[in-house]
């Protein structure tokens, strides 16, 4: 593709991922364009293309110039630890409802994220991780059914898969969801469960593989997506079998899961070490919080005070606040 | 160099081009590009901005070397702003020249001082 074609093309999609209304988008393409076909004129296309920098970092750049309406929403996320911490105690004191009430503490990165007001995918996708999480501890507290509820966790990826462009993204997704719906499902109403079905999960790190190499058709830095993708896939293949073995064979489902709240500190640690992207501490909290509740509650038999963990939250905030 | 701070800069370098003369987004940046490192595409967001504020306005003229421009033109409001901001500027740097300068000709002698005694707490650790 030609290099004005490429950079708009690059430029479009990274202003769409930052939510940069049409009417903005068109505007700023096309003079973008204009520029790019002077610089053509003057045989300066190349070097012109590269002083203006990633597509990325520009859409970002326009994103922070975006008016928001933050103020009232920035409130909401200074008070969300007490909201927490108040339906964390009435729960508590008054129906003994201590667990799973502690999921209250999930509001606090909730409140965030929808305070940060993004692309409604990303937003999605962002929540997605604590919709399942808080939807997996009911059902598992309440009717025991950790598994086969275990398989909401793959949710997540489907709805990153519907973030992708092209067609078959959006096919990876809906197969994603077919699958989960369908196994919990097949092993709520069918017994016993064959080990075989668990097969129909195969397909979807392959589809993780796929899918950067589908990114890699639209943007430039294909190799490096793929190997991102191809160290995640990995990566979630490990934890998957290490959690099939463990639920198969010691029955532990419960607290086996954890192992999955790896996956989200592991992105982190990529975006803030690999791609050296700034990562609020905050943000790995959440993770670690819900890792540790457990671990001190279940062996430390001590949930009674394990949900002090989550006070790591609003405390890191704090600390780290750049305020 | 700090972020916000470039940026704060390169404001002032647009506005500076721009109450010279009017011209068009590839002129500007080549312009600023000439004297000033502007690789992290500050430049047309800056540009884009600072019209929305009402400080430039645009207009539409044929070239004959290709495309029609978009040239940027600016208003009153944008001349008063550069004004404002120019004052600042021309402050805080006369104060800063004027913190880092003024030892003026000492400045040898201050250097040497240092040096020396860098090397004897060099020669004190090992």
């Amino acid at each position: 593709m030609m290099p004005k074609l490429l950079f708009l093309k690059n430029l479009e999609d990274a202003l769409k991922d930052c939510d940069i209304p049409r009417a903005e988008r068109t505007e700023i393409l096309e003079d973008y364009a204009q520029m790019i076909e002077e610089a053509t004129v003057h045989g300066d296309v190349e070097a012109f293309i590269e002083r203006l920098g990633s597509p990325k970092s520009m859409a970002r750049t326009f994103a922070k110039d975006m008016p928001r309406k933050k103020q009232r929403s920035e409130k909401w996320v200074a008070v969300s630890p007490f909201i927490a911490l108040i339906i964390f105690f009435y729960a508590g004191f008054a129906h003994d409802a201590w667990h799973p009430a502690w999921l209250a503490f999930l509001l606090i990165p909730v409140i965030a994220i929808l305070s940060e007001r993004n692309a409604l995918l990303e937003t999605l996708t962002a929540l997605s991780v604590f919709v399942v999480l808080s939807v997996f501890m009911i059902v598992g507290t309440y009717w025991g059914l950790w598994h086969p509820f275990w398989a909401l966790f793959l949710l997540i990826a489907g709805i990153a898969f519907l973030q992708g462009r092209h067609w078959l993204h959006k096919l990876f997704g809906l197969y994603t969801f077919a699958v989960v719906v369908g196994f919990i499902l097949y092993v709520l109403l069918i017994e016993p469960m064959h080990d075989f079905v668990l097969l129909v999960f195969l397909p979807i790190p392959i589809m993780g593989l796929l899918s950067s190499e589908l990114d890699g058709l639209f943007r430039q830095k294909s190799r490096q997506a793929l190997r991102r993708f191809l160290g995640f896939a990995l990566f979630a293949i490990g934890l998957l079998v290490i959690y099939l073995y463990l639920g198969i064979n010691a029955g532990l489902w419960h607290p086996g899961w954890l192992l999955f709240m790896l996956i989200p500190i592991a992105g982190l640690l990529h975006t803030q070490w690999v791609e050296k992207v700034s990562v609020e501490p905050v943000a790995y909290t959440p993770f670690i919080a819900v890792i540790l509740f457990f671990l001190w509650g279940e062996y430390g038999n001590a949930y009674a005070y394990s949900w002090l963990v989550f006070l790591m939250i609003p405390i890191t905030a704090i600390l780290f606040s750049k305020d | 160099m700090n972020t916000q701070f470039k940026r704060g800069i390169v404001e002032l370098c647009v506005l500076s081009v721009l109450v010279e003369e009017d011209l068009y987004g590839y002129a500007i940046i080549q312009r600023l590009a000439a004297h000033i490192d502007v690789s992290d595409n500050t430049i047309y967001p800056i540009l884009r901005r600072l019209t929305k504020d009402g400080y430039f306005e645009t207009r539409i003229q044929e070239s004959n070397e290709g495309a029609a421009r978009k040239y940027y033109c600016m208003t009153q409001q944008g001349f008063e702003y550069y004004v404002s901001l120019r004052d600042t500027w021309d402050a805080f740097i006369g104060g800063v020249y004027a913190i880092i300068t003024q030892k003026g000709e000492k400045d040898g002698e201050l250097f040497e001082r240092l040096a020396r005694r860098f090397t004897q707490a060099k020669d004190t650790d090992a």
